[in-house]
């Protein structure tokens, strides 16, 4: 009988959602509607939930701009002698691909949208694209710039903001004009930061300057220094890198770490974003980004005013400036009521005539479109800061300040090591290798002691260090607690918060197979994941301590200074819970339970006072962990799962529960990371990546019992 | 509840006809696909115990393949193909995969395997990632849009109604009982003639196939694909949390679950936003701690359940599985062994005859030309030959369908065998290490024809190691096994078990979720099963034999209780009747009388020697209750610190003074002789 009741219910709570999920029906301005001869419907999926949620609330901020201009303000939209009041229909995609296109068909059948707005990101607007295309609906968008979209030969797709193989273009013939003569690049490898990556090859090779190498990573990077020290020892006269605002952070942290000092540096998402200067002070003084759009810009256009307009009347609703998303949307959405205005009409094919003939000048810059649907007549600007100031330095038109070029002394970032490689790089590579070890260490360790005395595998691990990292970033933000001191502190909280879960869940499962406790742990992450984003959202953050720069060993050889302390700290650490283990009654409690559960039952051991012990004092291990981590590694909600999968091959590697394993095998995966990174040539960062995967799955079939022995023998493998 | 699936798949039908729009038809078709997905992962993750928690793999290896074949962009193997082909292009690369991985990752059991279908799925997306001349690496492929909803909606339809057909019909047969084997007792099936490892890869290949077809059309849907979200640990989770909202390793568990949890999903997204991820956290662990056996079990009280996997089932932790472990034998005396009353001159002398009556049989046997066993017990009347022993004189049924084992390698030499007694089972200079320690060190053992052969021995002596390398469980160092005279040194156990040795344990392996009779039934001759017989379900003539069998070993009143809830000894005996089901040469039996009360040894004694004299089946028994021995054999084996001690008639074994200095320790010999060992 459910089978039918659920599958009943399931389009009727279909139904159901498509009214509660549409807010702009009764935030439109009820006053004025009278005076309308009618609704042009628009639609919209955007993200209110999951990665994007941050652009996505402020890609609808920005069409709602225009929404409540266009009613208010403007009067209508004018087709022919009549008024229409807009109307936009949001749904919430939770940014993911298949949620998004299954509304945009719900937003085409249902609501009987008549145009549609883009979502954010490239990926998402790739799918709702095609579903607008083939149901013959336009989609006018302002933050999906990928090239590949833009190369299906679609009809219905309109892009008002620069196209992403362009978004490096100004800035390279500026900074070409003053002089650069080589780069490299690193960017992410995701569909976006590529095209934009392919885009300045071309843009480079077009102004004469040499491409020296173009290094890949994949996305939530947490270390770029194996790219760094490679870019160093090239000597270039230029960087250009980036992806992600996270990586913006890494690279000027890890440039400075290494003593890699270009003349120019263009990183292409985060310096136009006023947290990065906040975050990083001086140490980002003199970075160039591209930008789609500041208030600063010297566009108008009879819509809006002039840029800064916008960004008062903006403000005015919201109670915040514009970030160029928002004023991207915003300017979709007027490029769209510009074309139903020039064709007297909502017909699809009328408007689409329209679109491609339109030619405005608007606060956001001129639009016209190409034959590919994108508008190539406004050029991306670039920013400089400046002395703690991003002022716009590029294109001449919209600039507020010169150039400053070349940074430092003018010498680039060429040492004697220039254009050195192979062994030269090998003290470097055994340093960072050491360095991120020493991190993988301390990481993994409560891990490993769980699972191999206990038998739970705590899925759960990684989601312990980031609420860690989250409570020593909060002391160091709000009280200015360096990190090295919170450590204790958070260890405190971290061995409490174990004692709770152990009590509260794993105390329930813990004679019950591997897979119920698995399961378990899965679910305490997935919860912990999404409250910390609930609570802080999902920007990365990041510790400061007073232990950070690097010492200069030679020109080819730093040593991160932070790093050192933490596998100090580390190396402290696992001596200690081995001194604990190997000669303490407790220790000796532990080691016996973990060999026999019954056994020790027997002989007289509370067993499940010695699990309590066990699993606090590690949660309290690997919470201070992440503390201990939070000013190197970025400090985010979703940060857990790759360490848990660290944690896991490196245990793997290494045997259950043995201390020196954990350290042997966190040092080959350092080793091989660093190794793998600096030695092979653009791809060497993603084949770190896969490398620990690969050594998981080898060591599990290859090794089951692992490398450096451990508590107990691992019983992998049936007969 | 077949009327009500009927109206349900009518409703499904005739959807679109209602006037149902696209959206509608795409939102069942997403749900639709995560139907697929989930009953594929649980045919690993249920049925077979194998949890996977990499299974997204496969739906992003067929999306790719279809969409590099399909894709507008060109690469090496060109542009454009049409839909159809690049789909099941991209089902079957899924499944050649998933049979390549499958083989390495499935000899890792519990978390171990969990984990490393983990890893192969990231690095098998990173790869694709990184790869970009094919894949489009990070940018990814898109493919011609797509237009109609309507086709592509029964499409799917049909093959999610087809995919839960064939799930549920595999089931009921006889592959899906060896797959519940496997989940409850990997080793036991295998000694129990199950090939399992072909049997797990292949329906991991089939899961992964499948998968990897709606992978291939979700892509065509999409009309994109790119690495994060072609390959998205979303769609293991929900495949586990729909299975397991469902109903673990149920059929109609997954579909009900994923249907449920599409629908929570609506629900809760609807009024919770970003908080409805973490009540999807609560529930998951709200369902594991208090709806282990998922909504379905919430209807039905009985059937497969699965329990006991959430008891104790999928870790090695609780199951006796590895032979090393077998090595340690419990701790007891010997001393208590040897004080139990003599075997008596007169029950010695009576094996003589007996002796001779198995042979006779034997020959019965092999004479009658009957060269299949006899498909219904009832046909064949026995006809016991056997003298004394009158209360076992009603037991002709099991005795007719006895002792035609003759498919074995010497087959031809059958008449041979029967008349010179050569050896049933031959072990040459059998020598087994465990690191530096030799546990079995150059043994030469035999059992005759229908012979009943005792295996004694102190603790640590190497029986069992003994037994384990006879069965093939153990690789072994040096020396040969032989069956009937031909050598199965090199064969997987289940292939020594199909050929006709089976064995029991020193600590029970029974399919203790299962109940009596479906445990007598998944220890069926499985060579003889064929690859239709596979996918058939248990036939009227097996389940006659197997009931008989029950009786003769009276477990009658017990056939459906599950076996777990079985005595010590009810559960030895049930073993031994799993052991005679395949109509063995050879029952291998590993201390028969451990944990069993005095009466019932004396019940087992008889039964077996029933069995021995009516059937023709040889025993070769490790014991320490040297009694029992002594009443059962006609020679015994003598094992200490891994080599043979001595070997001949009970009684003069036990006299042998090395073997009473073996057991009792030097200097003490003399008084050890004086007592009767």
């Amino acid at each position: 009988m459910l089978w039918v009741l659920l599958l009943a219910w399931l389009p009727s709570a279909v139904a159901c959602s498509s009214d509660s999920g549409d807010p702009a029906n009764s935030d439109g301005p009820e006053t004025v509607s009278g005076e309308f001869a009618g609704t042009i419907r628009l639609g919209a999926a955007l993200s209110e939930t999951g990665r994007y949620s941050v652009e996505g609330r402020d890609s609808r901020q920005g069409y709602d701009t225009w929404l409540r201009w266009v009613n208010e303000m403007y009067g209508g939209i004018r087709v022919g002698d009549r008024r229409y009041r807009a109307e936009i229909v949001y749904y919430d995609d939770e940014s993911d691909a298949d949620t998004a296109g299954n509304l945009t068909q719900r937003l085409i059948d249902d609501d009987r949208v008549d145009f549609l707005l883009g979502p954010y990101s490239s990926g998402l607007t790739t799918g709702t694209s095609a579903i607008a295309e083939a149901n013959n609906v336009l989609m006018v968008e302002g933050n999906g710039t990928s090239d590949t979209m833009f190369e299906r030969g679609f009809q219905n797709l309109f892009l008002v903001a620069t196209i992403a193989s362009d978004y490096t273009r100004s800035g390279i013939e500026a900074l070409a004009a003053a002089g650069a003569r080589s780069a490299v690049i690193a960017h992410e490898d995701t569909s976006f930061a590529t095209a934009v990556a392919q885009g300045a090859v071309r843009h480079l090779e077009a102004q004469g300057i040499e491409v020296l190498a173009v290094e890949t990573y994949p996305k939530d990077i947490q270390d770029t220094s194996a790219i760094m020290t490679k870019f160093r020892d090239l000597g270039p006269d230029l960087f250009v890198g980036g992806g992600h605002y996270n990586d913006a952070v890494l690279f000027v942290n890890s440039a400075k770490e290494l003593g890699f000092e270009p003349d120019g540096m263009l990183i292409t998402v985060g310096p136009s974003n006023p947290k990065l200067v906040a975050e990083l002070g001086a140490d980002v003084d003199g970075v160039l980004g591209p930008t789609q759009w500041e208030p600063s810009m010297e566009y108008a256009g009879p819509y809006f005013g002039s840029a800064a307009d916008y960004a008062g009347y903006y403000e005015s609703l919201w109670g915040e400036p514009p970030v160029y998303q928002a004023a991207s949307a915003t300017a979709a959405a007027l490029a769209l009521h510009l074309a139903i205005e020039a064709a007297g009409t909502v017909g699809t094919d009328a408007v689409r005539a329209a679109l491609r003939g339109l030619s405005a000048d608007t606060f956001y810059g001129p639009i016209s479109f190409d034959d590919r649907g994108v508008n190539v007549s406004k050029p991306m600007g670039m920013v400089q800061v400046q002395d703690g100031e991003i002022l716009v330095v590029a294109p001449q038109a919209a600039a507020t300040a010169s150039l400053r070029y070349p940074l430092g002394d003018g010498s680039g970032g060429a040492g004697p090591g220039r254009g050195s490689s192979g062994l030269g790089q090998l003290p470097q590579a055994i340093v960072n290798g050491i360095a991120l070890g020493g991190m993988y260490a301390v990481l993994v360790l409560g891990f490993s002691v769980i699972w191999g005395v206990m038998g739970v595998i705590n899925f759960a691990h990684g989601e312990f260090v980031m609420v860690g990292a989250y409570l020593a970033w909060l002391g160091n933000d709000v009280w200015g607690i360096d990190p090295f001191v919170s450590v204790p502190l958070v260890f405190v909280v971290m061995t409490a918060f174990g004692y709770g879960v152990q009590r509260l869940l794993v105390d329930r499962v813990i004679d019950r197979p591997h897979l119920v406790s698995l399961l378990v742990m899965f679910g305490v992450a997935i919860i912990l994941q999404n409250a910390m984003k609930l609570i802080f959202s999902a920007d990365f953050r990041r510790s400061s301590t007073a232990l950070d720069g690097s010492w200069r060993i030679t020109e080819g050889l730093t040593v991160p200074v932070t790093k050192f302390w933490i596998l100090v700290v580390a190396l402290g650490v696992l001596g200690g819970l081995s001194l604990l283990l190997s000669r303490s009654r407790l220790g000796k409690g532990i080691r016996a339970a973990a060999q026999n559960r019954e056994a020790a039952r027997i002989v007289g051991i509370d067993v499940s006072k010695v699990y309590l012990i066990v699993f606090a004092l590690c949660i309290g291990i690997t919470g201070a962990a992440g503390a201990l981590v939070s000013p190197v590694l970025a400090v985010q909600p979703f940060q857990g799962p790759p360490l848990t999968l660290k944690a896991f091959a490196i245990t793997a590697m290494a045997g259950l529960g043995s201390i020196r394993g954990a350290l042997g095998g966190a040092m080959v995966l350092g080793l091989v990371e660093a190794g793998l990174a600096i030695y092979v040539e653009g791809v060497g960062t993603n084949l770190a990546v896969v490398a620990s995967f690969v050594i998981l799955v080898a060591a599990l079939v290859l090794r089951p019992q692992g490398l450096f022995g451990g508590l107990r023998p691992v019983d992998a493998t049936a007969a | 509840m077949r009327a009500v699936a009927a109206a349900l798949l009518a409703w499904l039908v005739v959807l679109p006809l209602l006037g149902a729009t696209d959206s509608t038809l795409f939102t069942m078709t997403l749900m639709l696909t995560s139907v697929a997905v989930a009953v594929n992962w649980n045919l690993t993750g249920g049925f077979t115990g194998y949890v996977d928690f990499g299974h997204a793999v496969w739906f992003g290896v067929g999306a790719y393949v279809t969409a590099i074949l399909m894709s507008l962009q060109a690469n090496a193997l060109g542009i454009g193909w049409p839909p159809v082909p690049a789909i099941l292009l991209g089902a079957l690369v899924s499944g050649l995969l998933a049979a390549l991985i499958g083989r390495a990752t499935m000899r890792l059991r519990g978390p171990y395997f969990s984990i490393a279908m983990l890893g192969t799925f990231v690095a098998v997306r990173e790869i694709v990632r990184t790869w970009g001349g094919l894949t489009g690496g990070g940018v990814g492929l898109t493919l011609p849009p797509y237009l109609n909803r309507t086709l592509f909606y029964y499409v799917e339809l049909v093959l999610v109604v087809g995919l839960v057909t064939l799930v549920w019909w595999l089931r009921r047969s006889r592959f899906g009982a060896a797959l519940v084997a496997i989940r409850e007792d990997e080793l036991g099936a295998e000694m129990r003639g199950i090939a399992t490892t072909r049997l797990k890869v292949a329906v991991f290949s089939f899961a992964g196939a499948s998968t990897g077809l709606f992978g291939g059309l979700w892509a065509y849907q999409n009309t994109f694909v790119d690495p994060d979200i072609a390959f998205t640990e979303v769609r293991t989770i929900d495949a586990i949390m729909g299975t397991l909202l469902g109903g673990l390793g149920t059929v109609a568990g997954p579909v009900l679950g994923s249907v449920a949890l599409y629908w929570l999903r609506e629900a809760l997204w609807a009024n919770l936003l970003d908080y409805h991820l973490v009540a999807q956290g609560v529930l998951l662990i709200l369902v594991v701690l208090f709806l282990p056996r998922g909504i379905v079990g919430l209807f039905d009280r009985r059937g497969w359940s699965v329990r006991r996997l959430w008891r104790s089932g999928t870790t090695q932790e609780t199951e006796p599985a590895r032979s090393t472990t077998q090595e340690t034998e419990p701790a007891r005396s010997p001393a208590g062994a040897s004080s139990t009353a003599p075997a008596s001159g007169a029950t010695e002398d009576a094996r003589i005859p007996e002796r001779g009556t198995a042979d006779a049989a034997d020959r019965t046997g092999s004479s009658a030309g009957s060269r299949r066993p006899a498909t219904s017990v009832a046909a064949v009347p026995g006809s016991p030959s056997r003298s004394g022993a009158e209360d076992l004189h009603d037991i002709g049924g099991p005795a007719g369908s006895g002792r035609v084992r003759a498919d074995s390698p010497a087959e031809v030499g059958a008449g041979d065998r029967s008349a010179t007694g050569v050896a049933a089972l031959a072990g040459t200079g059998i020598v087994k290490r465990f690191g530096g320690l030799t546990a079995v060190d150059g043994v030469d053992i035999e059992v005759g024809s229908g012979e009943m052969v005792g295996l004694i021995g102190p603790n640590g002596s190497g029986k069992t190691t003994l037994f384990d390398c006879l069965s093939r469980v153990a690789a072994i160092d040096a020396g040969s096994v032989s069956l009937e005279g031909a050598d199965i040194t090199r064969l997987r156990p289940h292939r020594v078990a199909r050929l006709g040795v089976s064995r029991t344990f020193q600590i029970i392996r029974v399919y203790r979720d299962l109940t009596v009779l479906e445990n007598m039934e998944l220890s069926i001759q499985w060579d003889r099963v064929g690859v239709r017989g596979l996918f058939g379900r248990t036939d009227a003539a097996t389940r006659a034999k197997a009931e008989e069998l029950l009786e003769f070993l009276m477990l009658g009143p017990l056939r459906d209780e599950p076996a777990g809830t079985l005595s010590g000894g009810q559960r030895r005996l049930l073993e031994i009747g799993m052991a005679l089901m395949s109509d063995p040469v050879l029952v291998l039996l590993d201390e028969a009388t451990a944990g069993v009360n005095p009466a019932l040894v004396e019940e087992i004694k008889q039964r077996l020697r029933a069995v021995n004299s009516e059937r023709g089946v040889a025993f070769l028994m490790v014991e320490h209750n040297v009694q029992f021995v002594a009443d059962l054999c006609e020679r015994v084996v003598v094992l200490d610190a891994g080599r043979k001690l001595a070997e001949g008639p009970p009684r003069q074994v036990m006299e042998d003074p090395a073997v009473i200095e073996a057991y009792f320790g030097p200097g003490r010999g003399h008084a050890g002789a004086g007592c009767e060992p």
